[in-house]
C-alpha cells in the first residue's frame, strides 16, 4: 500500500511546495548578493514581492499529502524570514545613527 | 482432538498461502520497477539535501546581518559609540568641531566603523582639518585613523615636550620664542591661529575681555590638576582638555548654547565620557584621560583656564606679544583673508 503512494506522489501541489521552496531560494540568493554588495539601492522586487509569490506558493503547496509538504514549509519559512528581514532592517538601520 | 488441530493447521496454511499469494499478485514489482523505485528515492533525497542546505548556506549572511543590527540597536550601542566619539573630539581636540549630521556610520558583521570630517575655525571660515575613521569591533574601538591635512599638526601622541599649552607652573617648551617670529614674518593679509599658554589661571570671561575684540577665542585649556605635572600618577602624559569658548550655532552641536552654557555642556561631556572612559582614550591622542579625578577637580576649584586657541587677523595677532597675560605661544595654521 505505501509503495502504491509512491507512484502519485508527484501532484501539481507538490510541485507548487518546491516552486516555492526554489523562489525562496532566490529571493534569499538576491539578499545575499545586496547585503555583500553593500549597495542602498537594492530592487524591492526580489526583498518584497519575491517572498510574497513565493509565501502564497507555499500555502496553496500545503495542501497535498501528507509527505510531501517539506518543500512548502521550507518556502514559507525562508520567504517569511526574507519579509521579516527586510522590515526588521527598515526599524533597526533608522535606530542606529539616525538623521533627520 | 488431534484431527481438529490437524485441520485447523492446514486451515491457517491455506489461508495464509492464499494472502502471500494475493499480496504478491497486486504488489509485484518487476526489478526494473524496483531499480525505478529506488532511483527516484535517491533523486528525492539528493534534491531535498541539496536544497536545503543552499538554503541554510544562504541564511548565514542575512542571519549575521541581522544579529549584528539587533546588537547595535538595542540598547543604542553604536548612537552611544558615535555620541562618545564625537563629543571627545570636541573636549580633548583644541579648535576642533565636527558636523555632527556628517558622521557616517558603516554596520559589517558584528563590527561598525564611523568616518566624520573634522573642522577647525581659521578667520572667520571653517576649513577641513583631515578626517577620521575609527573601527570597532563589538563596542570596543581600535585606535583612529586620522588624515589630517594641516600644515602643523598636533603631534599623533602627545609627550610632555609637544605640548602645545603649557600650565603656567610646567616648564615652558624649547624653542618657543621663535614663535613669535614666524608671526613678525607672516604677510598682513592673512589670518591665523594661535594657541596661547597663560603666565596665570584666569575665568574664562576675564581672558576673553583681556585679549580684546580683535581676536576670537575659539577654544580654552581648562586647569583639571594634572596640567602643572604634565603625567598623571602612573607617569603616562596627560593630554589637554577644553571645550569651545563660542556658541557653535550648527543646530547639532552640543555647544549650540541653547539650554546650556558651552561650560554646562563640558561638565556634562566629562561625566559621559567618565562612563565611556576605554572608548574616550581610545579615540583621544592622550592615552590617559583620567577623567573622575579630573571631575573632581572642576568641582572644587571651578573652571580655570590655563590657555586658550584663539584666530584672527595676523596684525592683531602680533600685538598680543605685549600683553602680560600670555607666557608663550605656538603658531597653528594661517589662512588667506578671510575677516569681515
Amino acid at each position: 500500500m505505501e509503495l502504491e503512494i509512491t507512484k502519485k506522489r508527484s501532484g501539481i501541489t507538490t510541485i507548487i511546495g518546491l516552486l516555492s521552496f526554489l523562489v525562496a531560494l532566490v529571493a534569499l540568493a538576491s539578499l545575499n548578493i545586496g547585503l555583500l554588495l553593500d549597495s542602498d539601492e537594492f530592487p524591492d522586487f526580489f526583498l518584497v514581492r519575491l517572498p510574497m509569490i513565493g509565501l502564497a506558493l507555499g500555502v496553496v503547496g500545503l495542501f497535498t499529502k501528507k509527505n510531501s509538504r517539506l518543500y512548502a514549509f521550507w518556502g514559507i519559512g525562508l520567504c517569511l524570514f526574507i519579509l521579516l528581514f527586510t522590515f526588521m532592517m527598515f526599524g533597526l538601520a533608522w535606530m542606529i545613527n539616525p538623521k533627520p | 482432538m488431534t484431527e481438529n488441530r490437524k485441520d485447523e493447521t492446514e486451515l491457517y496454511e491455506s489461508i495464509l498461502n492464499e494472502s502471500i499469494q494475493e499480496f504478491e499478485e497486486t504488489h509485484s514489482h518487476s526489478e526494473k520497477e524496483q531499480k525505478r523505485i529506488i532511483k527516484k528515492g535517491k533523486n528525492t533525497a539528493i534534491r531535498t539535501n541539496i536544497l536545503i542546505s543552499l538554503a541554510v548556506l544562504l541564511l548565514i549572511v542575512p542571519v549575521l546581518t541581522l544579529s549584528t543590527y539587533l546588537y547595535y540597536a538595542i540598547g543604542g550601542k553604536a548612537n552611544n559609540a558615535i555620541d562618545v566619539a564625537a563629543k571627545t573630539i570636541y573636549v580633548t581636540e583644541p579648535n576642533m568641531s565636527l558636523e555632527e549630521m556628517e558622521i557616517e556610520s558603516d554596520i559589517g558583521f558584528f563590527s561598525m566603523s564611523i568616518t566624520f570630517d573634522v573642522f577647525k575655525r581659521i578667520g572667520r571660515e571653517d576649513y577641513k582639518a583631515g578626517d577620521y575613521e575609527i573601527y570597532f569591533a563589538f563596542d570596543s574601538p581600535s585606535f583612529p585613523e586620522r588624515r589630517m591635512l594641516l600644515d602643523r599638526p598636533m603631534q599623533e601622541i602627545p609627550t610632555i615636550d609637544t605640548e602645545w599649552l603649557v600650565h603656567p607652573n610646567a616648564s615652558d617648551p624649547i624653542g618657543r620664542s621663535g614663535e613669535w617670529n614666524i608671526l613678525k614674518n607672516l604677510p598682513d593679509g592673512t589670518v591665523g591661529e594661535v594657541y596661547l599658554s597663560l603666565t596665570e589661571l584666569v575665568e574664562p570671561k576675564e581672558l576673553e575681555e583681556k585679549l580684546g575684540k580683535e581676536v576670537q577665542v575659539r577654544w580654552l585649556a581648562v586647569d583639571t590638576g594634572f596640567e602643572e605635572k604634565q603625567v598623571d600618577n602612573e607617569g603616562v602624559p596627560v593630554g589637554v582638555i577644553g571645550y569651545p569658548a563660542q556658541i557653535d550655532s550648527t543646530t547639532w552641536s552640543p555647544f549650540n548654547g541653547r539650554e546650556q552654557s558651552n561650560e554646562e555642556v563640558f561638565m556634562d561631556i566629562l561625566n559621559l565620557l567618565e562612563k565611556n572612559e576605554e572608548t574616550a582614550t581610545k579615540i583621544a591622542r592622550s592615552k590617559s584621560l583620567v577623567l573622575s579625578e579630573r571631575i573632581a577637580y572642576l568641582k572644587e576649584h571651578g573652571t580655570q583656564v590655563y590657555g586658550a586657541v584663539v584666530t584672527g587677523p595676523v596684525p592683531e595677532l602680533r600685538k598680543l606679544e605685549n600683553n602680560e597675560l600670555i607666557r608663550s605661544i605656538k603658531v597653528g595654521e594661517v589662512k588667506l583673508w578671510n575677516w569681515k
